[in-house]
């Protein structure tokens, strides 16, 4: 990848988190990555195209640190879905922490024909069937069940986070998490 | 239509039980069920979900959620909102009959993470995730019906020390109908929805008695099986007949 291409998508990255999407024009892009609109139309033919972009390079970071954290700490399958709330309070918690990019896109997009709401809800299915391919490593009976809940939870804590920083949500979100993790692998 | 935050669902939730606790949880009873009435999901969509604006819902549940003793109501709210409303998106978009079920347990378990209430992962409230499965929902309404009807009738009993009362025994008609009727009930697929609401002592009955079939012989506890029986619907058909006994 080129690095003004780069530039260009981390610059929007930033600026639909802080701002939300439909309020970042295209020019205020291209001021603040010190760009020309035709540069970035050179790498992203519409302004939907680079949001798509943004998505999907949001969620891959987010997942492969999220790999990193389960493959690196050497857990076993039940730890593995039982420390995933703790990773998550901690990226949350972390001061760079701007909100989870297809939450914020699936409330901006509302309408379901629309390619950036579809693929907000790829990407929450998504996440939904890794916690559900943890859950069943760890033997759990009902791991859909249990991906269906902890992804609601993550998402109530994540939207009542954005809301308000420092809310604590995710701290209670967690604590919820592990009654349930522990009530599964019981049953 | 703006559902979330119609004074319909404020009345619906404030009828709906006598606790503060129990108005939280029956959010998502309350919102499955309109969502499953006849001719509603032609008018709701998804995408009006995300538009809701106003924040009567979220200002019903902060109360709420004080009342039931939160750490942090109004984060507790918005939580419980927010949940409620990617669970409806689940079930408009992804057709999910399960989703407010699953909704709600989280709920249970997060309602307990902030008011430090103990949490029972129950069997019962797994009957009630299989049940929205099956589209059956009932509204507390009822339920506060069946409470009123086994209020416990050993008042006088239980005001003398134990040793000086004899423990009475249920006679053998009423151990052998209550039997039957729990061994009928192991042919078909049973639900009671309102036993996630049950208070402790009626909880700890149903469990013993209906879901792990250890039948007491007192005759007070074999009337509240009965009762409760009464309300538990059952499915009897071969493929969920199959499914149970397997």
């Amino acid at each position: 990848m080129s690095l003004l291409r780069e530039k260009i998508l981390s610059t929007a990255t930033s600026l639909f988190q802080t701002q939300g999407i439909n309020s970042t024009g295209v020019d205020n892009i291209v001021a603040v990555a010190g760009t020309t609109k035709m540069t970035l139309y050179k790498y992203f033919r519409t302004k939907e195209a680079l949001i798509l972009e943004v998505l999907e390079k949001n969620q891959q970071d987010f997942q492969n640190w999220l790999n990193e954290k389960l493959i690196s700490n050497s857990l076993k399958p039940a730890e593995k879905i039982q420390q995933l709330f703790d990773y998550i309070e901690e990226w949350i918690n972390s001061p760079t922490f701007i909100g989870v990019a297809f939450i914020k896109a699936s409330a901006e997009f509302p309408n379901e024909e629309n390619p950036i709401h579809q693929l907000s809800s790829q990407q929450s299915r998504e996440f939904r069937q890794f916690i559900g391919k943890l859950a069943g490593e760890a033997g759990i009976k009902d791991p859909d069940g249990l991906a269906l809940q902890l992804s609601l939870l993550f998402e109530g804590a994540v939207q009542a986070e954005q809301m308000q920083r420092g809310s604590g949500a995710i701290k209670y979100a967690k604590k919820a998490a592990k009654i349930l993790i522990d009530g599964a692998i019981k049953s | 239509m703006d559902i979330l935050n119609t004074p319909w669902l404020i009345k619906m939730l404030e009828k709906s039980s006598q606790t503060p606790h129990g108005r939280l949880l029956n959010l998502f009873d309350v919102l499955e069920d309109w969502l499953d009435a006849p001719h509603i999901n032609v008018q709701i969509s998804a995408q009006l979900l995300a538009k809701s604006k106003t924040k009567i819902l979220q200002d019903f549940l902060t109360i709420e959620a004080d009342k039931a003793g939160a750490a942090i109501p109004e984060m507790l709210a918005n939580q419980l909102y927010f949940m409620a409303v990617a669970a409806m998106q689940e079930k408009l978009e992804a057709n999910n009959h399960k989703s407010l079920s699953h909704a709600k347990y989280a709920a249970k378990a997060l309602i307990a993470a902030q008011t430090k209430k103990d949490f029972h992962i129950s069997k019962s409230l797994a009957y009630s995730i299989a049940a929205s499965f099956l589209g059956v929902i009932i509204i507390s309404g009822s339920w506060l019906l069946l409470r009123e009807s086994i209020k416990p009738t050993t008042l006088a009993q239980t005001s003398l020390p134990a040793s000086v009362v004899a423990a009475p025994l249920a006679s053998p008609e009423q151990t052998a109908a209550l039997m039957a009727e729990l061994e009928r009930m192991r042919h078909g697929n049973c639900q009671l929805i309102e036993a996630i609401q049950l208070p402790d002592n009626l909880k700890g009955i149903y469990l013993n008695m209906i879901v792990n079939g250890q039948v007491s012989t007192d005759p007070h506890e074999q009337k509240i099986a009965m009762e409760l029986l009464k309300k538990t619907r059952c499915n009897y058909t071969p493929m969920l007949m199959a499914n149970s006994t397997g």
